[in-house]
């Protein structure tokens, strides 16, 4: 997050020069990947998300536009808009469990569909929420981006994120910690 | 960071925090597909071959051409639809609108006419019909003074109209309460009165028929004008006769509001010009009232020969005088009763013997109450009088001989 550093790597990138266009790859793409996996759940799905963010970035580059600075947080918006996209055109994926479960020793296959159950019922709630809710709640409370960070990405001031944060928190103790409740009180 | 959060929300999200590991090979691959892209691009980040300068040509379609991103029937299908309601309101709205400055002999009088129609049909509340009325009232002074001055006579259809918007006016302000009723009433008097005055101040010479026209609505005006004056002494007066009027309707609702079992006076005073609106009851100094009755008029309303209290009373009372209301019948033949100075609601000149004995058409109500040879007409029969009458108002048939407090 050196901004000198990654102004340094805008302007090797706007010359097209490969290596620094390789070092972008690998400093971003595997939190671009993680980003990705964590709102689709699907690996083929991430490296779809990661390889149109960086060829859409080449494209901007091309074009002569592109980002003035805060490059990471530039292609997180990208990637953001990709599975936002992605959102709309496809209803939730269904869940195969024969191929979802991978084996591991450590525990046990009805705890890892028990995982693997809750972590589609959280992707539900984020995808619930508005794409810049879902973006600011993505960043904050699983990338551990600050404040003014988020705001970058989004292009927002820091009220504006804060405003977005509280409604999306909001929304998701609603959907997530009502449902708990409610399927206490059925138990 | 976290202490933005509810915990156990955030042990919730924290379900997706452990994403699996990325696929080294697949990390390489993807990373070698960006850096080929990357370098096929470089080739092409010298300038593109100068475009032709007609290239404005091209981007012009593109600037006025707005192309949905995907086809939708059913946007398209409740567009059709919109558009077409829209152009008939719309449409309709604007005729109606148009409509409200025609005149009577204009093809969109129709329109205004029954957009009124609708209006007032649609009004809640009395009060607010009642207003509505009395703005229709002055559209009517108004169409009828603008058709006069242009030399038109107004149709017989809008004149009817006028008294019957006239009439509703009043019949709303008395239902009114109390208080709230002598207001209104006493806003329809003023209304009435400029209307009139508008009426009288045209003293421009215009040919017969339109001359008669203008003196009918005169005195139309006169009259409710009267009636009005009525109610503001006595209300209930004037319920009273709005009630048998509108009985009398009811019976025969084929009859217009000058036929509606009142005597009609085919003779006005002077003119001998029949005059549709009359209902019997003039005003004082208007110059409308019976003629000089002198004699036998088997067509008239016949009066009782014993005088009594109240008997020739006065002429315009046609229910039970409110005793205290300074408005009943006169004194009749005795001189010790005295009306109410400046009241205007005086007993008149009193009859000669003779004028009693006479009949009379002053009654505007020939009610079926009370004995006396009264003449009640048939709901066909329109009495029609064309015999001069009593100068001056003379007994009314009130049927319970003039005494207060008879029983109708």
């Amino acid at each position: 997050m050196d901004n000198p550093t990654e102004q340094a790597l805008l302007t090797g990138a706007r010359a097209f020069d490969l290596p620094t266009l390789s070092a972008i790859y690998d400093r971003f793409s595997p939190g671009i990947y993680r980003y990705a996996m964590r709102l689709l759940g699907d690996d083929c799905l991430a490296e779809d998300c990661v390889a149109d963010t960086f060829s859409r970035l080449l494209h901007a580059l091309k074009a002569g536009q592109g980002p003035r600075d805060h490059l990471q947080a530039y292609l997180y918006r990208i990637a953001h808009n990709w599975i936002t996209d992605r959102y709309r055109r496809c209803a939730p994926p269904t869940m195969d469990l024969d191929e979802s479960i991978r084996s591991d020793n450590h525990s046990h296959p009805e705890a890892q569909v028990e995982d693997l159950l809750e972590q589609d019922r959280v992707r539900l709630a984020l995808r619930s929420l508005t794409p810049d809710q879902r973006l600011v709640v993505t960043l904050r409370f699983l990338e551990g981006w600050e404040n003014e960070e988020v705001a970058g990405a989004l292009q927002k001031p820091v009220g504006a994120v804060k405003a977005l944060q509280h409604r999306a928190v909001q929304a998701l103790r609603k959907n997530l910690l009502q449902e708990e409740k409610e399927g206490t009180y059925e138990g | 960071m976290k202490g933005d959060i509810d915990p156990r929300l955030m042990e919730r999200l924290s379900q997706l925090q452990a994403a699996p590991e990325r696929k080294p090979e697949q990390a390489e691959r993807g990373r070698a597909a960006f850096l080929q892209q990357a370098s096929d691009m470089v080739g092409a980040v010298t300038p593109p071959e100068k475009r032709r300068h007609n290239g404005w040509m091209h981007a012009l379609p593109t600037i006025f051409k707005i192309q949905p991103k995907e086809p939708s029937p059913m946007f398209s299908t409740l567009s059709t639809i919109v558009l077409i309601v829209s152009l008939i309101v719309g449409g309709g709205g604007v005729t109606v609108a148009a409509a409200q400055a025609s005149q009577p002999d204009q093809p969109l009088y129709g329109v205004k006419v029954w957009s009124e129609d609708v209006r007032l049909g649609m009004t809640a509340g009395t009060q607010s019909e009642w207003k509505l009325a009395l703005q229709y009232t002055s559209r009517r002074t108004q169409e009828i003074r603008t058709m006069i001055q242009a030399g038109l006579v107004p149709p017989a259809a809008v004149q009817t109209r006028y008294q019957n918007q006239v009439e509703q006016a009043i019949r709303l302000a008395a239902g009114f309460p109390y208080q709230q009723a002598l207001q209104a009433v006493e806003q329809v008097r003023t209304r009435l009165q400029t209307q009139l005055q508008a009426f009288q101040q045209e003293d421009t010479q215009v040919p017969p028929l339109l001359d008669e026209a203008r003196l009918q609505t005169r005195q139309m005006l006169q009259e409710r004008l009267q009636w009005t004056e009525e109610g503001l002494a006595d209300p209930a007066q004037l319920r009273e006769r709005l009630r048998l009027m509108n009985q009398q309707h009811l019976q025969d609702p084929q009859h217009t509001p000058a036929s509606t079992g009142e005597p009609v006076r085919t003779g006005a005073a002077g003119s001998g010009a029949g005059n549709p609106w009359t209902t019997g009851t003039p005003t004082p100094g208007s110059s409308y009232g019976p003629g000089p009755g002198t004699g036998d008029c088997p067509d008239c309303t016949p009066v009782g020969t014993h005088a009594g209290p109240g008997q020739v009373g006065n002429p315009w009372t046609t229910g039970t005088p409110t005793p205290g209301s300074g408005y009943g019948p006169g004194p009749g033949l005795v001189p010790s009763h005295t009306c109410t100075p400046g009241s205007g609601y005086g007993p008149g000149p009193q009859p000669t013997l003779e004028e009693i004995h006479s009949p009379t058409q002053a009654g505007p109500h020939p009610t079926q109450m009370g004995p006396g040879p009264q003449h009640t007409p048939e709901p066909d029969h329109e009495p029609t009088h064309s015999e001069p009458e009593p100068p001056g108002p003379g007994p009314h048939p009130t049927g319970d001989h003039g005494e207060p407090g008879g029983n109708h």
